[in-house]
């Protein structure tokens, strides 16, 4: 007869020991489930979130890009709450924006401006400017709460994505199309210069 | 036949090791096809945009080159707006003359010339507007074939995925292209100095937008026996500082049918929207097929400085 080994012989006693077998597998798989499944699924579904938010971010600075004013997309981000709300049912939250025109010399990439609006463009900016000419950009930055799957509330600190929301900043930019003047306006300014 | 103990217990695993890759397989699948149909309508959105901006630069010249001089090399819609108000106070100042040739002159001569020259200002003006006319039909007809055109380099695009077919982007039949203006947009025509007699008139009569300007969309008439004229003046971005305002995307908000009609006898478009739809389908599970729709709007270049 063939001699059993000492682990062949712990794997046949345990195997006569279905019931023991059976018991210790269910709390396995809780322990899984809550330590190993939820985890990844709360991070996982805050990745798909991180992704809507980009996708209705990125959308919105577009539609801001082909406003006819500089003021029209101002308010198309601070007044048109429909992104607002519709980030909101996919569990995220917008804290924190901040809108900037980008100016780009065209022949020199690395020149560069970062203008917050609504503030005046500097005439050394303008598309008129002896230093162009210049590509202009939207630049919308927001600040996300993104909250996990299964959110909790704990007395303590909160772990973002798992039991807390994750704050994530998400930086989007789109041309500005409107490079005419006003002719509207007593002064002719610049569309993106009201 | 009898399993043993141990061979059921790797049952156990396998069952739920299959379930989970099985759910996580599904699950990847499904992302790739959402991922697959955002790829489909971004791109469907950039060929519709590109169309529309093209097509766009057809109707009023799209080189940017001289902008930045107020100088717009195309600009037939521009010109012809300034033909158009020129015309039209041509006609107005020949008619003046001729009346007060009739009332004042002893000398025919004079009045046989200020006829003539009332005369050849009407005929003008009745030659300009069957050329307005023919103007918008063929800036509409080469913005038309420019789309056309776009489509044509476009329609090899397909994407066919084991879970997702795309096929060739498309017009849409009926409304695929269209024609219309910006919202709140005047004529390009700045109104006539001083000594036109036509000044109080068209101000009386609000013609002028309060920029100086032309209002667009509106049969200017002149009074007393030269009403039977038509002066029509076309919505156009005008020129600003000597600065010519370039070709661009707008949002379907800015966009308007133009009011006074599609017709030959209404204005001359400055914007085109082009609406393009292209057929997704999936076998994976249930056959499903969906279009995705999208519209691209642009206007085009504005009016050149008066020279």
């Amino acid at each position: 007869m063939k001699k059993l080994s000492q682990t062949e012989l712990k794997r046949d006693q345990r195997s006569k020991r279905g019931a023991a077998a059976l018991a210790e597998f269910g709390p396995a798989v809780i322990a899984f489930i809550l330590f190993g499944f939820f985890p990844l699924l709360d991070y996982g579904v805050v990745l798909i979130r991180y992704g809507i938010g980009y996708g209705v971010q990125n959308a919105l600075t577009h539609r801001m890009g082909l406003a006819e004013k500089i003021s029209n997309a101002d308010s198309m981000l601070n007044n048109d709450n429909g992104w607002r709300t519709q980030l909101k049912k996919c569990g995220v939250k917008v804290k924190l924006t901040d809108l900037r025109l980008k100016v780009v010399n065209k022949s020199n990439l690395e020149t560069q401006v970062l203008i917050p609006e609504p503030s005046p463009v500097p005439a050394q900016w303008q598309p008129d400017s002896i230093g162009g000419p210049f590509i202009y950009y939207l630049e919308l930055q927001t600040n996300l709460d993104i909250d996990p799957l299964f959110p909790m509330t704990s007395p303590w600190k909160a772990v973002p994505g798992l039991t807390g929301p994750m704050t994530i900043a998400i930086t989007t930019d789109a041309a500005w199309e409107n490079l005419g003047r006003d002719s509207e306006s007593l002064s002719e300014e610049f569309y993106l210069n009201e | 036949m009898r399993l043993t103990p141990q061979r059921r217990k790797s049952g156990n695993v396998l069952v739920l090791v299959s379930v989970s890759m099985g759910l996580l397989g599904v699950g990847l699948i499904c992302g790739l096809s959402f991922c697959g149909l955002f790829l489909a309508q971004a791109l469907l959105q950039n060929f519709a945009n590109e169309a529309a901006l093209q097509a766009a630069c057809k109707l009023n010249g799209g080189n940017q080159s001289d902008f930045a001089n107020g100088v717009n090399p195309t600009d037939r819609i521009g010109q012809m707006n300034n033909i158009i108000a020129r015309s039209r106070a041509a006609v107005y100042e020949s008619r003046k003359n001729f009346d007060e040739a009739l009332n004042q002159s002893a000398n025919s001569s004079i009045e046989a010339l200020a006829d003539q020259l009332y005369q050849s200002a009407r005929d003008g003006a009745k030659t300009i507007e069957p050329e307005r006319q023919n103007l918008k039909d063929v800036a509409q007809t080469e913005a038309i074939d420019e789309v056309q055109q776009q489509i044509a380099q476009i329609s090899k695009f397909k994407l066919i995925l084991p879970w997702i077919q795309v096929n060739s982007p498309r017009l849409e039949p009926g409304d695929g292209v269209t024609f219309g203006q910006i919202k709140d947009i005047h004529s390009n025509v700045m109104q006539l100095d001083e000594a036109n007699k036509l000044k109080n008139y068209d101000q009386s009569n609000g013609y002028v937008h309060s920029n100086n300007r032309y209002k667009a969309n509106q049969n200017a008439k002149l009074p007393g026996a030269d009403s039977d004229l038509d002066f029509k003046f076309s919505s156009l971005q005008p020129p600003v500082k000597t600065e010519v305002s370039p070709a661009r995307l707008v949002l379907p908000s800015a966009f308007e049918d133009v009011p006074t009609g599609d017709s030959p006898q209404g204005d001359i478009p400055s914007t085109v929207k082009v609406t393009m739809i292209m057929d997704v389908s999936t076998q994976l599970g249930v056959a499903l097929k969906r279009q995705i729709k999208v519209v691209g709007i642009a206007t085009t270049s504005g009016g050149s400085v008066m020279r």
